[in-house]
């Protein structure tokens, strides 16, 4: 038993682990200009996109026009979540731990984007009129499946954000179990550990 | 105590599942994309109300009818002789909606070059409910909705399959004195350049 370790804890992998660990990883200068850099690149991205569902799908400096608050509030919190997500798993890549919630965070992306790109666009009716539909069939599907990605966009991207949310908390957890999170003097630190037998 | 260990078939199967299961979904899906395709091309067309004319940058406007919001019908012929905006939407489509109120904002303007612009919802809304056009009207149009240069209605049957058979939600022709469309395009107001460039050449 390590009765050695006199003052640490070993703090186990749970939901409350999350803002420390994350905050382990920021720690690093390097780590926090990367958090900055993409939290910065990634809100630019969704700030012109998701209003686009306002413009055709037009992208740009048009859609800026169309942000709502509820909009700006998504983009901030995809990608602060987003940005985290990506900078903790590269964080564990040099520590060697194993990667995990990419498919939730590539699902999260496209969650949050689709909507707006296509919804009141000519891709809906133009991949139904490529499988051989009929017009009076696109007529009926067409707008079935738009107005209902129309209606549900918010949804949408609440679920993104809770992908996101679940993402980061895979890769937080692969962190800490990867590396010991220990208390020192009120201050948390990683340490590698050979893999228990 | 010892456990014993599966029998050599069973170990063989679990081996060979997850390719299985790769090849059954491989198989389920083209089956699948094969079913949409043939009850796509085996269902029954239905015939449009008269022959499906060709809409084409530089072809002439087919005449069609369609309702006003006031339930008098009306037909493109009647607006042959002015530069016409007709514009195909439907109300639950936001792109169309922030289009009405950038319209709204040049209705004057277009009125000024003698333009005049018909923004129809398309037959059956495209298939999902939404506002009614009056509501769209005065909300998204504000007071400019009531301007001599627009009108609003409802495309018939026939209006909506020959101008839009692919059935995009969001699409307006631009239309010349002559009835030769001269422009085609959609969300005005990310392409008011086009129509005010339309307008211009059209006087």
């Amino acid at each position: 038993m390590n009765a050695g370790r006199a003052g640490h804890d070993r703090i186990r992998t749970s939901a409350s682990t999350l803002v420390p660990t994350v905050a382990l990883v920021l720690r690093g200068q390097r780590y926090r200009g990367l958090a900055l850099v993409l939290f910065l690149g990634i809100l630019g991205f969704y700030l012109v996109t998701l209003p686009s569902t306002y413009t055709g799908g037009a992208v740009g400096f048009l859609a800026l026009r169309y942000l709502t608050g509820d909009l700006a509030a998504c983009s901030a919190v995809l990608a602060a979540l987003l940005s985290l997500t990506i900078t903790v798993n590269v964080y564990g890549f040099r520590t060697s731990a194993r990667q995990r919630g990419a498919v939730l965070s590539v699902g999260a992306v496209l969650a949050s984007v689709v909507p707006s790109s296509v919804c009141c666009t000519s891709l809906v009716p133009s991949v139904l009129a490529a499988l051989g539909g009929s017009t009076v069939q696109i007529f009926g599907l067409a707008g079935r499946i738009q107005g209902g990605i129309a209606r549900f966009q918010m949804v949408s991207l609440v679920t993104a954000i809770v992908l996101l949310l679940l993402s980061l908390y895979l890769a937080a957890s692969t962190v800490a179990t990867s590396c010991t999170l220990t208390r020192k003097g009120g201050r948390l630190d990683a340490t590698k550990e050979p893999a228990q037998v | 105590m010892l456990r014993k260990s599966p029998p050599k078939s069973e170990r063989l199967r679990d081996a060979r599942r997850p390719r299985a299961l790769r090849t059954r979904s491989r198989v389920a899906f083209a089956m699948g994309i094969a079913v949409l395709g043939l009850t796509a091309a085996a269902s029954p067309r239905v015939a449009a109300p008269g022959p499906i004319a060709q809409v084409e940058v530089g072809g002439r406007a087919p005449d069609a009818s369609f309702v006003t919001i006031q339930g008098t019908v009306h037909r493109l012929s009647e607006f042959r002789g002015r530069p016409v905006m007709l514009w195909l939407f439907a109300t639950w489509c936001d792109t169309c909606r922030a289009g009405t109120a950038a319209l709204a904002e040049h209705i004057q303007q277009l009125d000024r070059a003698g333009l005049h612009a018909i923004q129809l919802r398309l037959y059956g809304n495209l298939g999902y409910p939404g506002p009614s056009v009056r509501e769209v009207a005065r909300t998204d149009a504000g007071p400019a909705w009531s301007s001599s240069a627009w009108t609003w209605g409802e495309a018939s049957k026939e209006l909506s399959f020959t101008y839009d058979p692919k059935g995009y939600v969001d699409i307006y022709f631009l239309i010349d004195r002559n009835g030769i469309i001269r422009a085609i395009g959609g969300a005005p107001n990310a392409t008011m350049d086009q129509i005010l460039s339309f307008v211009q050449h059209a006087r």
